[in-house]
C-alpha cells in the first residue's frame, strides 16, 4: 500500500486522519446499506475498522498488501458485517441469499481481548503521569515503534542522541515513581 | 549492539536469527537484562494501550462531526453549493490582502540558486577542468548535471561547499528529501557559506512541509541578524 497513507497514521496528524476517515465513510455506509444493517450499526462498523486498520499500518501488516487503503477498509469492514449478522443469528449465505455481488473479500482481524497484568495497569498508571513530553516520545517509540533517526525526522529533537538520551531520562524517572 | 538497540528490534519483530539467539542467551545468563526487556515489554504493552484508546476518542470526535453533518446535509445540500460559492468568492475578494499562502507557493517565491561565487566563470579563459565544468553547468541551469559532477567532486576533494551547491541544485531540481541532509551536513563545517545554508535549510523544510522546523530556524534567523532575516521576517508572516 502508499507508503504517504501508512506514514498517516504513524504520523497520527489529526487534520490528515479526519481526511481519511471521512474520504471513505459515505461511500461505506453505502456499501453496508445492502446487508440489511441500519445507520448507527453501520457506523459502529466503520470506526472499529477503521481503528484496525490504523492497527495494522502501525504493526506493518499494510507494508506487504498490494491493495488500495480503500479496498482493505473495507474487507475488514465486510468482515465485521458478516459477525454482525452472525450475532443477529441470520443464518444464511449472506451474499446468494441477499443477492449482493461486489469484489471485496472479507479481511479477518482480531480483537485484542487479552487485558493488562496488574503489574501492567499499575505501570500505565504511571506513564500517564509522565510530563507531555515523555508520553510522546515514548508513544513515538515504543507504541509506533519509530527508531530514534525517524523521530528526529518528525519532532523539534535536534539529533539522535538526544532523542536517545531524552528516552532514558523518560524510562528513568518512571522506573523512579515505580519504587517510591 | 547495545542492549537497548536489541530490546527495540526484539519489540519489534526486527531481530535476525543470530540476534535472536544473542537475545537468548541473555535472557538466560543475565537477570539484570531480563528485567530489561520486561519493563520494555510492559511499557510497550501499556503505550499501544494508551496510544489506541486516544486515537478511539480522536476518532469518536471525528464520527461525531461527521454524522452530525450527514444529518443536515440532505437538507442543506442545495442551499450549500449555492451559498458556498457566494460566500468563497467574498472571503477570498477580502482576504486577498494579507492571504496566507501554501508552503509551496513560498518555497516557489523565495527560491532562487544560491550564485556560484566558487568558480567565477569568465568567458573564453578557462581551463575545462572538474570544478569549472560543474559550476558552468550550475550557471546554466544543467542541475541535473551539476549534482553528477558536484558529487563526484565532493567525493574527492571533501570541500563542504559541493554540499552546499549540490543542495541548491537538488533544491531547484524538487530533490527536497535529498537535499535536507546534504544541508544539515554542511552546517557542520567550518566553511564560508554556512552563514547562507540555514536559509536554504529553513526552505527546504518549508517545501517539505515541515513547518515547525521551518519556522524555529527562520526564528533562529532573525534573532541572530544573519543572511536574509529581513526576508525571513517577510516570509515566517506568510506561513499558515
Amino acid at each position: 500500500m502508499n507508503i504517504e497513507i501508512i506514514k498517516k497514521f504513524i504520523d497520527n496528524d489529526p487534520k490528515k486522519i479526519s481526511k481519511l476517515y471521512n474520504s471513505n465513510r459515505d461511500s461505506f455506509l453505502n456499501f453496508g446499506k445492502k446487508y440489511g444493517l441500519n445507520y448507527d450499526e453501520l457506523s459502529d462498523i466503520y470506526q472499529e475498522s477503521f481503528i484496525a486498520l490504523r492497527k495494522h499500518a502501525i504493526e506493518g501488516k499494510l507494508n506487504t498488501v498490494k491493495s488500495t487503503l480503500k479496498t482493505y477498509l473495507f474487507g475488514i469492514g465486510k468482515y465485521k458485517i458478516y459477525n454482525e449478522l452472525k450475532n443477529k443469528k441470520k443464518h444464511i449465505s449472506y451474499e446468494i441469499n441477499l443477492h449482493i455481488t461486489d469484489s471485496v473479500l472479507p479481511i479477518e482481524y482480531e480483537i485484542e481481548k487479552e487485558e493488562l497484568t496488574i503489574e501492567q495497569q499499575l505501570l500505565r498508571t504511571y506513564f500517564k503521569k509522565l510530563g507531555k513530553k515523555c508520553k510522546e516520545l515514548l508513544t513515538l517509540s515504543f507504541s509506533r515503534g519509530l527508531t530514534n533517526d525517524e523521530i528526529v525526522e518528525m519532532t523539534n529533537y535536534a539529533n539522535n542522541s538526544v532523542v536517545r538520551s531524552q528516552k532514558s531520562r523518560c524510562i528513568k524517572t518512571l522506573k523512579e515513581m515505580i519504587k517510591k | 549492539m547495545n542492549h537497548n538497540d536489541l530490546i527495540f528490534k526484539y519489540l519489534n519483530n526486527k531481530l535476525s536469527h543470530k540476534e535472536q539467539l544473542t537475545l537468548e542467551k541473555l535472557i538466560l545468563t543475565d537477570s539484570a537484562f531480563k528485567e530489561e526487556l520486561n519493563f520494555q515489554k510492559n511499557l510497550k504493552k501499556v503505550t499501544v494501550k494508551e496510544d489506541e484508546a486516544n486515537f478511539r476518542k480522536l476518532i469518536q470526535k471525528i464520527e461525531n462531526q461527521a454524522s452530525s453533518k450527514t444529518i443536515s446535509k440532505k437538507l442543506f445540500i442545495k442551499w450549500m453549493a449555492v451559498a458556498s460559492v457566494i460566500f468563497l468568492l467574498g472571503l477570498s475578494y477580502m482576504l486577498i490582502p494579507q492571504q496566507k499562502m501554501s508552503n509551496e507557493t513560498i518555497f516557489t517565491s523565495y527560491f532562487k540558486p544560491y550564485k556560484n561565487v566558487i568558480a567565477p566563470i569568465v568567458r573564453g579563459e578557462n581551463k575545462q577542468n572538474e570544478k569549472t565544468l560543474a559550476f558552468m553547468a550550475y550557471e546554466k541551469g544543467n542541475y541535473e548535471t551539476a549534482v553528477m559532477r558536484f558529487t563526484e567532486l565532493y567525493k574527492d576533494t571533501k570541500e563542504p561547499f559541493y554540499l552546499f551547491y549540490k543542495a541548491n541544485a537538488l533544491l531547484q531540481l524538487e530533490r527536497t528529501e535529498e537535499a535536507i541532509p546534504l544541508l544539515i551536513n554542511h552546517l557542520k563545517t567550518k566553511d564560508t557559506l554556512t552563514k547562507k545554508t540555514n536559509w536554504y535549510l529553513a526552505l527546504a523544510y518549508l517545501k517539505s512541509n515541515k513547518t515547525k522546523k521551518a519556522k524555529n530556524l527562520l526564528k533562529k534567523i532573525i534573532d541572530l541578524k544573519s543572511y536574509n532575516y529581513k526576508k525571513a521576517e517577510e516570509l515566517i508572516k506568510k506561513i499558515k
